[in-house]
This record gives C-alpha cells, structure tokens and sequence, in this order.
C-alpha cells in the first residue's frame, strides 16, 4: 500500500529522532570498553575526544559523498566519450550458457 | 664467480610456461597449479641470507644477483606464490594458452623483481613484467582490450624508460655499483634515484600516472584483471620499501593516492573499476609507509601488501564470477544477486570485510601502517588516511555489495560459481580469516621484528566504532551514492581525448602548411619551370616568327598552323636538320668573318 506523503513527511522528525537516539546508545555502548579500562591513547590531541572515531566516520563518509558527487559534475560524462570499444559478440572467457 | 648454488624461483614459472602450449587442455589447468605451488614451497624452504650471483657481463664489477633471500623478499615471494596458485584454480575453467603462458610470464617478472639483487637484474625482470602482462590485457580479445593493452604499454614503456635512465645514472653515481640497496634521502638524492623512484611510481598507480590501472584492469579478461591486479602495483611497493625507505615526498604521494583512490571509487558505477581505484587507494597506504621509513612502517607495509593481495583478489574473483555468468559488470543493470549467487555473496562480504573488520586479514595489517605513523606523530597524513580508510571501507565493503548483492532486484537469475571458481575463493576466504585470527604467523614473515598487538581494546572498538558510523551513515547517503550510468574522466583524458585534440590540431596546422607548400612550389613554380623549359623556346620563336610571316603574307590560320608545326617540332625534338644545318653554317660564316675583320 502506498504511504500517504503527508504523513511520511510528518513523521520524519520522529524518525531521525530515533536514529539519533539509537546512535547515542550505540556510540556510549561502544565507547564504554575504552571509558572503563582506559585504554584510550591519544598520539593527537583530537584522538583523544570522546567517540572520535565515530565523529570521523560520521563527517568523513558525507564529506567524501559530497566531494565525489561535485567532482562527478566536472568528470563524469556517457560512455561513449572514448568511443565505442565494445565488440559486438561477447567475450571467450565468459559462461558457454551466455554466448 | 659462479655461484648457482640457489636458482631464482621465478625460472619455475618462466621454464615452465615454455611447456604450456604444447599440453592438452585438460592436463594444462593442472599444470598451470602446479607450477606456482612448485614455486611457493621452493620459496618456503629458501633461507634468508642466502644468494646467487652470475658474471653475466665483464663491463660490471660485482656480479649480477639473480636470488637475494631475506625477509622482505621472502615474504614478497609467498605471497606472489600463493596468490598465483589460488588464481590458477579459479581459471581451471579456462583452456585458452595464451593467457596462461603470458600470465606465467608475468608472474615469473614479479618473483624475479622480488629476489633480484643488483639493479640490473630487477630491471630485466621488471621490464619483462610490462611486456607480458600486455599480452595478458591483450588475451581476452576485445576491441576495447585491444586499446587497453596499446595505452598500458605505452605508458608502461615510458616508465620503463625513465627507470633505465635512472638506473644508468645510479650506477655512475655509485662508481660502478649495481647494487640496488636502500637509497638514503640525504646522501642519495641525485637524477638518477629520482627517475627510477618515477618509474616505479608510474607502477604504483600515483597520480597523475595512475589512469592506466583503471583503463586497462577491467579491460582483461575475468581472470586476467585477477592476476595483474596483485603484481604490477605490489611489486612497485616492494621496490619502493627496498630502495626508498624513508623518503618524505612519498609519505604526501601515498595520502594523495589514498584521497584520490576514494573519491573515484565512490564515483564509479563498474564493479572492475571501483576496484581498480580501490588498489591505488589502498597502494596510497603502502607508499606512505615507505615515506614514513621506520622498522613498524616497513613492516607494516609488507603485511598491509601480504593481506591486500589475498582480499582484493578474492573481490577480484566474486566481481569475475558476475562478470563470468552475466558478462555485465556496471552496478546501474546489476542487482539483488544474492538470491541465486549465495556462496558467492558471502565470499565477496568475507573479501569486503577483511579490509578492515576485526577479525580479518585487512585488521592485523594496515592499522601497523597507521601505528608507526601515530608513532612518528604525522597528523595531517595520519588524518587523511583514517578519512580515506572509512571512505574506502564505504566505497566498497558498503556500497559495493548492498547495489551488486541486495538492494533492487534486476530480475537477474544466474548460476553461482563453478565449483574451480569456488575453490579458488575458498582458499583466499580461509587466509584472509586466518591471518585475520593468526597474525602472529602474518608477523613472523615481516622483515623487521614488530610490537605490535591488534586485539587490545583500543584498536578493536576504534575500529568498531568508524566501521559502525560508517554503516549508519550509509542508510542516509544511499541517495546519494546511488550508481549512475557513464564514465569518470581521469588523467588518461589527456592522452586519449586530449592527443587525438593534438593530433587534429597538428593535422590542420602542419598538413595544412603542407598543402600550401605543395600547392605554391610543386603545383605552381615547378610546373611553371617546367612548361618554361619544355615549350619556352617554341613559344620564343612562333613569337619571332609570327611578324615575319605576317610580313611574307600568311593568313591568320596559316600562321597559326604554322605556329603549331613549330610546337609540334619542338615537342618531338624534330625540327628539320637541313635547315638547321643551314643556319648553323650561316651563323660560323658570320663568325669566321667578324673573327677575319678584327
């Protein structure tokens, strides 16, 4: 059944206030092991903040999205840009069934 | 001196291959196992500290060193070894010759680079490399392998050039020395050291000489791309951990590799392609290791290079096995396949996993990379690698599997792979979750003796932690990750769309100065030569002539055909001898006269 975009939009806020909250109790369970047994040890200063590593991941992975997505605007073009390599007839190392 | 007391093991692969065409189908995948696993338990039982040298040439004076056994080599060796013997068991299915002798060849290059001694001997090993892994893009027979093959050599033979020149001027820099050591950065750092760290950076894939990786790997055939993804690049890193230990330009190469290797990979939608970038990014690892130069980065190094060969080839496989059954390989018609490809599947997520997961090969091994480089206190390299670490970790142990496995079912029903296939996959998946939990044996291979433990709390939730925030914020980023249709420009625009530019604007120009030339000296001064000097005279003399016959009363046809006699006479050479006899008598009598009177 399709859902009714207004309410989808309605209950958007609940929904990221869901994730977020499961993010908070997934980052504090994973942090938990290096609270306790102080194992943490910071070469840097920033190493050092709590749930860095999880900072990182969550700003580089949209960070490094959004760079190639840019970029992508200034590279990407079709694929016959080159020119058409292709061979007709499929290749001999490919399944005997697809030729 | 003669000393062949140890034979170099990649004459196993080389003698070898010279067989291989002369066997039956059936007995050749046979043959072709056995001869890399020959080569593994030679290598195995090879001591460190051991040699062979040759006197090939009398202009040298230290002979040429065909096997130099230590660690580094060693551990080199048995991975190239064990690669190659999982790399033949997937292809039992192919038949075909010629790719499995120039893939033995190119094997046997890389073996030979590894336990080649002197700088001479590498260069022949590695010179043999470029020339038979082109035969290996060149075997899957395609009009786009074709052009693959003619832009890898190309280049390649440029690299090879600039390694040959530096390897000439390093010699006479080192008196004569061939010996090919670890350059120091201080006292070493002259043209020649230069040119070959150019030559094998253009092996490496470092930009802006990487292009020809992504062009020409997924050009090959399904199990070619498999084979040269593991040697061109990972021999390049050996040479660099021999030659170029602690050269601080490489440690800001490699970072720029590793940026560079992501943000292609996540713009990519070919599954072949994705991996290739995925090399010169994980490649980018290894060569700032080399830069950083300490005993952890080195080592670190080797074991990132060991386990990146095992999980990328068996990535290299499960793609192969799509490819082989489907022969599509752009994620935008791909989908949902791991409901009829399970085993598959879950081989692939072994090899994505193992890149980082603890637990897997990629674990125990790269992060020694980043702990000699928190050790050396390097934060901006440190930074953009954990960056590049997550964003590759995204790129294609996240992206990768959820559009080519899961996500949105393209009504696709292939077979899962042949059972050689699996074979193969198995026995890269078992090492990859072996020295995943055994590193100690991973560390015992290392050159260098390493205090380094994977599994203490820190390093195990750190990565938990990214690999985690990574798998979440993928949820969010699909949209935007979504594969589309096309091609990403490289550096290899250049050289394809921007020298047939050159080659237009070279035709208009020269071509053009050409045509004029011609249309001016050959078409117009010399065609007015040559009328000049063939009917001049003719032409000279109807002129003279023509008054005087209006004179004798000649009519206008008369004269004109009287003009035409004379072209006619002129052309055959045929005027009438008697009269010019005649005149010709006239004209010395006249003179005979002048010469009398004076």
């Amino acid at each position: 059944m399709k859902q009714d975009p207004d309410k989808s939009r309605m209950n958007f806020p609940n929904r990221a206030l869901k994730w977020l909250v499961i993010l908070m109790v997934v980052f504090l369970v994973i942090e938990i092991p290096l609270l306790i047994s102080h194992a943490r040890h910071a070469y840097f200063k920033i190493d050092g903040w709590f749930a860095f590593y999880a900072i990182l991941g969550f700003l580089a992975c949209p960070a490094l999205t959004f760079l190639a997505r840019g970029l992508g605007v200034l590279v990407r073009r079709d694929e016959s840009t080159f020119g058409n390599e292709d061979d007709k007839t499929l290749p001999e190392d490919l399944d005997e069934q697809l030729r | 001196m003669n000393n062949f007391a140890d034979f170099p093991p990649a004459l196993i692969l080389l003698l070898g291959a010279l067989l291989v065409p002369f066997l039956k189908p059936s007995w050749r995948s046979v043959y072709v196992i056995l001869l890399p696993l020959a080569t593994l338990f030679y290598v195995l039982q090879l001591k460190t500290g051991t040699g062979s040298q040759f006197n090939l040439f009398t202009f040298t004076e230290e002979p040429l060193e065909f096997l130099r056994v230590d660690k580094l080599s060693k551990a080199f060796g048995i991975i190239f070894s064990l690669n190659a013997v999982a790399a033949f068991i997937y292809a039992f299915y192919y038949k075909k010759s010629t790719q499995h002798v120039a893939a033995l060849f190119y094997i046997g290059g890389a073996i030979g680079t590894v336990f080649a001694g002197d700088l001479l001997t590498m260069y022949v090993f590695w010179e043999s490399m470029a020339v038979s892994s082109t035969f290996v893009i060149l075997a899957r027979n395609t009009e786009q392998a074709k052009g693959a093959a003619f832009r890898y050599i190309m280049i390649h033979l440029v690299g090879g050039l600039l390694l040959l020149a530096g390897v000439i001027l390093t010699i006479a820099r080192q008196d004569g020395s061939i010996a090919f050591n670890g350059f120091d950065f201080e006292t070493a750092n002259h043209a020649g050291t230069w040119l070959i760290l150019i030559g094998i950076l253009v092996n490496c894939g470092a930009p802006p000489l990487s292009s020809w990786l992504p062009d020409s790997y997924p050009a090959a055939s399904v199990t070619g791309g498999l084979i040269l993804s593991a040697y061109t690049t990972k021999t390049a890193v050996y040479t660099l951990l021999r030659g170029y230990p602690g050269w601080e330009p490489l440690i800001w190469i490699g970072c720029a590799m590793a940026v560079y290797g992501v943000i292609y990979a996540l713009m990519e939608s070919d599954i072949r392609r994705i991996l290739a970038y995925a090399i010169i990014n994980q490649v980018g690892f290894m060569v700032c290791a080399a830069g950083v130069g300490t005993h952890d980065a080195i080592s670190g190094a080797t074991a990132a290079a060991f386990c990146h060969i095992l999980y990328k080839s068996l990535l290299w496989m499960t793609t192969g096995v799509v490819l082989y059954r489907l022969g599509k390989s752009n994620l935008c018609d791909l989908g949902g396949l791991h409901r009829t490809m399970p085993v598959t599947t879950v081989f692939f997520i072994i090899g994505c996993l193992s890149m980082a997961l603890p637990g897997t090969c990629g674990f125990t091994s790269k992060n020694i990379i980043i702990h000699a480089i928190e050790h050396e206190h390097l934060f901006w390299p440190w930074l953009l690698l954990e960056i590049s670490a997550v964003g590759i970790f995204l790129a294609v142990a996240i992206r990768l599997p959820y559009f080519l496995f899961f996500g949105k079912d393209k009504g696709l029903t292939p077979q899962d792979a042949p059972s050689a296939m699996l074979g193969g996959m198995a026995l890269l998946g078992f090492f990859c979750l072996f020295f995943g939990f055994a590193p100690g044996t991973l560390y015992d291979l290392l050159p260098h003796e390493i205090d380094y433990h994977p599994y203490s709390i820190a390093k195990v939730t750190i990565v938990l932690q990214w690999i985690l925030a990574t798998g979440i914020t993928f949820i969010f980023l699909k949209k935007w990750l979504t594969p589309k249709p096309g091609i990403s420009l490289d550096f290899d625009w250049f050289y394809r769309k921007g020298a047939v530019q050159f080659y237009r604007a070279a035709d208009t120009t020269l071509n053009g100065a050409n045509a004029l030339a011609k249309r001016t000296f050959i078409d117009g001064f010399v065609k007015w030569t040559c009328n000049f000097f063939e009917s001049g005279a003719s032409r000279s003399t109807a002129w003279l002539m023509t008054p005087i016959w209006m004179l004798q009363g000649h009519n206008a046809e008369e004269i004109d055909s009287l003009q035409q006699s004379i072209f006619k006479r002129s052309k055959r050479g045929a005027f009438q001898i008697g009269i010019t006899a005649f005149c010709a008598v006239i004209l010395l009598g006249l003179l005979s006269i002048i010469f009398l009177l004076e």
